[in-house]
């Protein structure tokens, strides 16, 4: 006979555990749901961060300037790998990363932790090393960034930290753009949670890295660095940069500035051999600034295109100074005071100008102000307003003093007057693709502002072709084309004051008139032999002229219809 | 009590076999025919699959070698065809770069153009300041 008592506990301890499962059922498979199934997915899949490629730099005839290639690095951990197993270990791991099991043994000794044993290899390596599936010894995908063209360039292109980042240049200014976003993959592991790419999933996608397409030309940048290291090597200069821009958009075709270096070398070049001298070094202008005082006096109706000034009296006697001229002039066209390049004839136009009109025209022009260039360390230059301005400052202004300019807002002034009047920015990117080609951000043309009546610009630009033809810029002239420019010497400003027999030679210039398509401005820093401008920039000039004519096939000047 | 000269004997009683076996052995071969046919179903597609995807995991390793490759050859070129290296070898080779005089332009009315010509320069042999290639 059954306990009929201890059956009814019997069933219900057994109804209660009945219920406690079922709960604990509910509990897991619909309440904590979620959480279990992402704890099982956590030991059975594993999120890998892919970074994407970094993007190319292009010159705009389709030259690779940067670009990167994938590499490993093998890493060891000599703590995670059983002492009696180093030299089975180090055997094995000695032909794949090129060194000797001697070698490895010794680094195994000598470190105590995590170190890199052997970086930069092919990535195929990776897998012969996956392979060994020896605890401790792993490898890490890596990206080196390589600049086929060298020292070409190589201040306009920039350069790469360790970690990618982008650190100069163009690498610094479009870095984030450069290097794309990493994309997130689940992986499936295997029993030793290695993941098998058997079941790849991507989680959340990247964009890999976008390139860029630069206004540059990699044929005229060679010539622009070859006629600079040529002038450097003749006149024993510091330095020097040359812009190389075309006036109607403002697309620069080479921006050349020497000393140079490669970014790919870096450790091998000193440190003040990395800035770009075209838009971080500003310097006074000297006499390449008298033709925006003669567009302000010209576009306030102060001056006539035909008028004559009076350059006598070999300088000009402002306040307790006299500013001397480097010849005795009598009157002069205005024409001549610029191919003769008149300090007394320049200040005495100068003087006509109010501050404010002289401050407005300067602005406008550009100085003082950064060009917007796509390039991180651009300098504004110096230019102090009329609320600073003493008594000397227009004279000053007017023989290119009180003011520092870089190369890039000279050639950006100059283009100006080349095309009639109109401001555009120097830019150095065309367009952005990404990988496959397709253009992300096409090429805009850009919208300039007048600055100048066109009237006076179409003045000034035949004053200045006097210059070349008959005045101080006599060497800057290319055979059948027709060139207008100026020439400058400026003595260099040094610690408050001008160092004795240090000059910055410039030459600002264009061609071919009547419809310039050219603006090149060439600086030297420091010419030790001969700093006069007309020996030393303007031979420059004329020599990068008269080759990039040839290489973009423009034709000459004369008995060519416009 | 003993009765004489009876053997009982049970020749018409018939051994009853016990069939009840074969219903198990059909029912078990049954089930491995179905199993079998799930399996061809069901796991041999799956099977195949993974096979697969180590097939494409082979090839897209293979493709990804061939594009480093690319990249490589791609790189290679780019420095050995650059204009420095161009130009050095120009200077090597004691040729001078072509001069504006030295060509003759088509004008638009169709008259070939020849400019005076001009004296050729030297070649530039100093470059003291550029270092790398």
């Amino acid at each position: 006979m059954v306990n009929s008592v201890r059956l009814r506990w019997i069933t219900r301890a057994l109804f209660a555990w009945g219920c406690v499962g079922v709960f604990r059922l509910v509990q897991v498979q619909v309440i904590d749901h979620r959480a279990w199934e992402s704890e099982s997915a956590r030991q059975r899949e594993r999120v890998l961060e892919v970074e994407e490629p970094r993007g190319d730099i292009l010159s705009r005839d389709r030259r690779l300037l940067a670009g990167s290639l994938e590499r490993v690095t093998v890493y060891a951990n000599p703590r995670k790998i059983p002492h009696d197993a180093w030299t089975t270990v180090a055997a094995r791991l000695a032909p794949l990363v090129g060194e000797t099991t001697s070698e490895i043994l010794a680094q195994f000794r000598e470190h105590d932790g995590f170190f890199y044993l052997a970086k930069d290899l092919d990535p195929q390596l990776a897998d012969a090393v996956t392979r060994l599936r020896q605890r401790g010894v792993g490898t890490l995908r890596t990206e080196r960034r390589v600049y086929p063209h060298g020292s070409l360039a190589g201040p306009v292109v920039g350069y790469v930290n360790a970690d990618g980042d982008g650190q100069a240049g163009l690498e610094a200014f479009y870095d984030r753009t450069l290097r794309g976003v990493s994309s997130l993959y689940r992986v499936m592991r295997d029993g030793k949670t290695s993941p098998t790419f058997l079941d790849l999933r991507l989680e959340t996608e990247g964009r890999p890295g976008q390139s860029l397409v630069l206004s540059l030309d990699c044929r005229l940048q060679e010539v622009v660095e070859q006629e600079l290291a040529r002038t450097i090597a003749e006149t024993g200069a510091k330095g020097a940069s040359a812009v190389v821009m075309d006036p109607k958009d403002g697309e620069l075709l080479a921006l050349g500035s020497l000393p140079s270096y490669d970014p790919g070398h870096l450790g091998q070049f000193a440190p003040e051999d990395r800035r770009n001298r075209a838009a971080e070094d500003a310097l006074e202008p000297g006499s390449t600034f008298k033709p925006f005082i003669v567009a302000s006096a010209m576009s306030f109706g102060l001056l006539g295109a035909s008028e004559m000034v009076d350059c006598s009296g070999g300088g000009v006697q402002i306040a307790n100074a006299f500013i001397h001229d480097h010849a005795r002039f009598g009157l002069l066209p205005v024409r001549e005071v610029l191919a003769k390049s008149s300090n007394t004839g320049a200040i005495r136009i100068a003087l006509r100008l109010a501050p404010n009109q002289l401050d407005q025209t300067i602005r406008e022009f550009g100085f003082g102000q950064p060009t917007n260039v796509e390039l991180p360390a651009e300098t504004r230059g110096i230019y102090r307003g009329p609320q600073s301005w003493s008594a000397l400052s227009r004279a000053g202004l007017a023989i290119g003093e009180e003011i520092s300019t870089t190369p890039l807002q000279l050639a950006q002034a100059y283009a100006a007057i080349a095309n009639g009047g109109w401001m555009v920015h120097p830019r150095l990117v065309l367009e952005t693709h990404d990988r496959s080609g397709r253009s992300v951000a096409p090429y805009k043309p850009q919208v300039g502002t007048r600055v100048l009546p066109a009237e006076v610009a179409e003045r000034l630009a035949t004053m200045l072709e006097a210059v070349v033809e008959e005045g101080t810029g006599k060497a800057a002239a290319v055979p059948g084309y027709r060139v207008g420019g100026k020439t400058g010497t400026a003595q260099r400003a040094h610690a408050g004051g001008y160092g004795a027999g240090r000059h910055v030679a410039w030459f600002a210039g264009f061609l071919s008139m009547p419809s310039p398509s050219l603006v090149i401005v060439v600086c030297v820093d420091e010419p030790t032999s001969n700093y006069w401008a007309a020996d030393v920039a303007a031979p420059a000039f004329g020599r990068i002229a008269a080759r990039v004519v040839t290489l973009l096939g423009l034709p000459p000047s004369n008995g060519i219809p416009a | 009590m003993k009765v004489g000269g009876y053997r009982p004997a049970n020749s018409w009683l018939r051994r009853q076999l016990d069939t009840r076996w074969q219903r198990w052995l059909m029912l078990c071969f049954g089930g491995a025919v179905v199993m079998s046919v799930l399996m061809t179903a069901f796991i041999a597609p799956r099977q195949s699959t993974l096979r697969m995807r180590y097939e494409i995991a082979q090839l897209t390793r293979a493709v990804d070698q061939l594009e480093r490759q690319q990249r490589h050859l791609l790189l290679d070129r780019e420095s050995l065809t650059s204009p420095t290296v161009l130009a050095a070898d120009l200077d090597r080779l004691g040729l001078v770069p072509l001069e504006p005089g030295r060509v003759a332009f088509l004008t638009q009315a169709g008259d070939l153009m020849a400019p005076a010509a001009t004296p050729t320069s030297q070649p530039v042999k100093t470059r003291p300041v550029r270092r790398g290639h």
